[in-house]
């Protein structure tokens, strides 16, 4: 019974410190004050209407909307290459190439950053945009990769096979075939790559040039100089967003699994 | 000249050893052949290089005259059945069988009144619009079959297609697939491991071993005259000793050839090999006895109409006819 207590306490300690925080978030961003705090004056929507008034902040959701799209969209696709070359010929190397690929989840963002920088930017005078996406695409990758070459060793190996024996050739037999047995774990990749590469700072705060603020950015500068709950605003919105998507991959991988 | 010929097949997955050696396999026109032998024998390669899965590196494979070595898989246009049946899981039974029909471009409707008829033949028509999920192991079976045999193939190639079956539907369903087998006359290759079920549907069997085949005849005659020790313990043969000893029990056996002979084919009397009753089990009917003789011990199993005791001195005989010579 101590021992339960005691678990309880332990729990709800822990729970607290995660979510706490972001009550409190949530608290200021209905304030009808002009401060972040958490004595509010009265309830008031003004700080989400706030949001989309912003210039910097509109321009940077919308750009790193676009990041985030199109490297998720980018990083899946050479995610199931990479997975397909990985899975279908097992042994040593492509085990070792596996673990490589998902090393750089591991790599702290800062680090990755700035390697990126001093690689593509300065060393081969790649474009600042371009290295922005490359560098997204590598945040997005790790995810994509170990989800969507999951989904492959779990798939049947024969599948494909068989449909080649009914008169498919190689490529239509995975398209047909292969692909809508991924389909979860594709949709999972993708929305984890999204979230990873819209959440992200140390990458983009070494990759980004002059007019390419990405939304985590322009938030962090936002608050720099105003001290009002905007910021508090558009957090509550992307909480949710986000577990939006979470809600959604639950349902989709969930499905598949059942 | 036989419908399917495959000659001096070899396969090696790294170049060094090979998987199957200088194969020749001959498949006759509607026939039910199996491909029997133990795990790691090279059944199942065999039954690959024939589909297309499998490349060679010597030998060819010539189907109705026309040489399909360099053919590739979706051009053959063979039905296989695989161990873990391969159904499309995202497409319903329909689509399942009809994919390829779909992938020949028939037209839609003539597709799906072969889809059904098929699905008739095979004792899945209702289940048409299920997806495999909620399908019994015996039904994705059916399914399994239904789409290799609805494109009308050549050839129709069963990998251990009842090796995740239970018992007794497994001999359901093999009594099944010889019966559609035999309606439509269709050539077909099925890999066993089981002897029993091998012999049970086939018209003729293909023993391998280490990537050869050893022998390949009808199952009777396998059973009667077993190419070898491997294949003569397999099918029930006992008391091998050379053809020396057996002199002892017939004096018209050869001399030479390692012999043997089933139990039951060994006679208690009162002359011949003179030995003594060291076992006796009783099989429900008969009784067998192990009797050690001076040139060794041999089993024999006879009727209840004369019991002997352990311990009992006999005299063991048997006829020629009854000695199966397996060389060496």
């Amino acid at each position: 019974m101590y021992r339960h207590t005691l678990l309880k306490i332990v729990a709800i300690a822990t729970l607290s410190f995660l979510f706490v925080p972001l009550l409190l978030i949530m608290v200021t961003a209905f304030n009808s004050g002009d401060t972040i705090s958490i004595f509010i004056d009265g309830f008031s929507l003004r700080w989400f209407f706030k949001v989309f008034k912003s210039r910097s902040l509109v321009n940077a959701l919308k750009f790193s909307l676009k990041l985030g799209l199109l490297s998720a969209v980018l990083g899946v696709v050479i995610g199931i290459f990479a997975s397909i070359a990985l899975t279908r010929r097992p042994g040593k190397v492509s085990n070792a190439l596996l673990n490589l690929f998902l090393s750089s989840s591991l790599i702290p963002g800062v680090v990755m950053g700035y390697v990126l920088f001093q690689c593509i930017v300065v060393t081969l005078q790649i474009p600042l945009a371009y290295a922005l996406m490359i560098g997204h695409i590598l945040i997005v990758l790790p995810y994509s990769i170990r989800l969507i070459s999951a989904g492959l060793k779990n798939c049947d190996v024969s599948i494909e096979e068989a449909a080649r024996t009914l008169g498919c050739r190689p490529v239509m037999a995975f398209l047909l075939v292969v692909l809508p047995d991924l389909k979860g774990a594709i949709l999972s990749a993708f929305m984890m790559g999204f979230i990873n590469s819209f959440n992200n700072i140390p990458v983009s705060m070494y990759l980004k040039g002059p007019g390419m603020n990405t939304l985590p950015y322009a938030m962090m500068s936002y608050i720099e100089y105003t001290f009002d709950p905007t910021v508090s605003a558009l957090s509550v919105m992307i909480m949710l967003f986000t577990l939006f998507c979470m809600i959604a991959i639950d349902r989709i991988a969930g499905k598949r699994s059942r | 000249m036989s419908f399917a010929e495959l000659r001096k097949i070899c396969v090696s997955y790294d170049r060094k050893n090979l998987i199957l050696k200088d194969l020749d396999l001959d498949i006759h026109e509607g026939e039910l052949l199996s491909l029997l032998g133990p795990s790691g024998c090279g059944k199942t390669t065999t039954l690959r290089v024939i589909a297309g899965l499998m490349d060679t590196v010597g030998g060819t494979f010539t189907v109705d005259g026309r040489d399909m070595t360099h053919v590739k898989v979706h051009d053959r246009g063979f039905g296989v059945v695989f161990q873990s049946y391969a159904l499309f899981p995202h497409l319903t039974v329909r689509d399942n069988i009809g994919f390829g029909l779909r992938m020949r471009k028939m037209e839609k409707k003539e597709a799906g009144i072969k889809v059904e008829k098929v699905a008739e033949l095979c004792g899945i028509g209702e289940y048409l619009d299920r997806f495999p999920k909620q399908l019994s192991g015996g039904q994705r079976q059916r399914v399994a079959l239904a789409r290799a045999l609805v494109i009308e193939p050549k050839l129709l190639l069963l990998d251990e297609p009842l090796s995740n079956l239970d018992a007794q539907l497994r001999i359901q369903m093999r009594t099944s697939i010889k019966k559609i087998q035999q309606e439509l006359g269709i050539t077909t290759v099925f890999v066993t491991h089981d002897q029993e079920e091998c012999f049970s549907i086939s018209d003729r069997v293909a023993i391998m071993d280490r990537g050869r085949i050893v022998q390949c005849a009808s199952p009777e005659d396998i059973y009667h005259n077993p190419a070898n020790e491997m294949i003569a313990r397999f099918v029930g043969f006992k008391n091998f000793y050379p053809g020396s000893v057996y002199r002892a029990l017939c004096s018209s056996a050869d001399e030479s050839a390692l012999c043997c002979s089933r139990p039951v084919d060994i006679r208690i009397g009162s002359e011949g090999l003179a030995g003594r009753i060291d076992v006796r089990t009783y099989l429900g009917s008969s009784y067998q006895y192990e009797i050690s003789t001076e040139k060794g011990s041999f089993t024999a199993v006879l009727g209840e109409e004369n019991i002997y005791k352990v311990g009992d001195c006999v005299k063991l005989s048997i006829l020629k006819e009854k000695i199966v010579n397996v060389g060496k």
